[in-house]
Formats: structure tokens, sequence, C-alpha cells
């Protein structure tokens, strides 16, 4: 299996059902091709945002719950100990688009990809981002 | 309990004599737990497929968390 840095960006829209993203989570629990990873503040931040996801998409509170623990259960959260020695690096490729740093630095720490649809990540660091699209059409031609 | 019969290379059987490893057990608890993952999936499906989220929430939600993860690494970590 292959180490794949995830943003909240594809998080959110595998759990609020928008897009490709929640086919892309459901093929890789089949397939297992992947092990997802995050900076493991996403951990504490997405449980904050339980009764919101359950407020925009109308689930029940529990299959807000249920929805999340899927995606959790496919990632392994990284302490930002194991990738601040990249931080200075993420931060000059990046510059302003500075909210990026931490996923920029845990790719680069880890010599991976990052699962990503924000366009401008795209557009400053191309080859380091899989958008949903790209990642999908590689999964279901596995 | 219903009962299933599983070939399997008599060299896969030949380890796991060696091993000490009941390939019965082994094939059943590798079955149920195959099909938990794939009900665990048919669950998320069903969730999701519910959903009356849009492209908008998905932005609202990320932009929050993505402001909360940054501000907590540069206070935390003095970036």
């Amino acid at each position: 299996m292959m180490f794949l840095v995830v943003d909240f960006n594809v998080i959110f829209s595998a759990v609020l059902g928008v897009g490709n993203s929640s086919n892309i989570f459901k093929l890789n629990s089949k397939k297992k091709k992947y092990i997802f990873i995050a900076p493991q503040f996403l951990y504490i931040e997405l449980g904050k945002h339980t009764s919101e996801i359950a407020r925009r998409t109308s689930y029940t509170l529990d299959e807000a719950k249920k929805a999340l623990i899927f995606i959790e259960k496919q990632m392994r959260f990284i302490p930002f100990e194991n990738y601040s020695d990249k931080i200075n690096e993420a931060k000059d490729i990046l510059r302003r688009h500075e909210k990026d740093v931490p996923y920029l630095a845990l790719a680069l720490a880890f010599n991976c990809k990052i699962f990503s649809g924000d366009k401008v990540l795209k557009s400053l660091c191309p080859d380091r981002i899989k958008n949903p699209n790209e990642l999908l059409a590689e999964l279901e031609n596995e | 309990m219903e009962k299933i019969i599983v070939e399997v290379p008599e060299e896969l059987a030949r380890k796991a004599r060696m091993m000490r490893i009941e390939l019965s057990l082994l094939a059943a608890k590798a079955l149920k737990d195959r099909i938990d993952e794939l009900e665990e999936i048919a669950e998320f499906e069903r969730i999701v497929s519910k959903s009356k989220a849009t492209e908008k929430d998905v932005e609202e939600l990320t932009e929050k968390a993505n402001t909360a993860m940054w501000e907590y690494h540069k206070k935390k970590y003095k970036l």
C-alpha cells in the first residue's frame, strides 16, 4: 500500500456525498491501494464538525458519525514532529497559499502525493497533486 | 452454522500445518472480516446517497477547518 495525503476538502466532499470523493474512499476500501495520511490536527477538527455535517446533509447524528468513521478507518493521522522539518520547504513553494503548508510538508516528508481538489494547490505544485477525477480513474482501472 | 468447502494450494496447507494454523478458523475469520467491510461500504453508500449538501457546503466547511488547522500550527509551533 502507498501513502497519499488527503485534505479537508476531499474528506468533507466524501462525507457530504458531493462529487467523486465518496466513490474514491469506497473503491480504496475494497482495493486497499492507499493508506491515506493527514496532519494529526485533522482528526481533532473532524470530530468538531459532526453536528454541522448532520445539519447540512440531513443525516442523523449517528449517520454523520458512521460516515466519518468509514473515512477515518482508511486514514493514519501523523503528528507534527514527523513533518516539521519540511515546513519551511513547503512555505517556500506555496508562499501566500499558506493554509495548505501542513499538507505539502507532510507529502514532502513521506515522499508521496496529495489527493486534493484544490485548483490553486494543483497550479502551485502540479506534479504533487492527484485530483478526484484522476484518482478515481486510476482506482477504476486497477 | 453453514459448512463450506475451500480449496487451497498444497503448499499453503503444508505451511499452515508447520505453523500449527487452523486453516478453517483463519478462512472463517477472513470471510467475516471481508463481509463486515462490504457491509460498511454499503452503509456508507446508503448514508451519502441521501445527502442534501452542495459544493458550497463543502467549500464553507473546508475553509473553516483549513483556517483552524493553519492557525493551530502557527500558534502551537510558532511558524
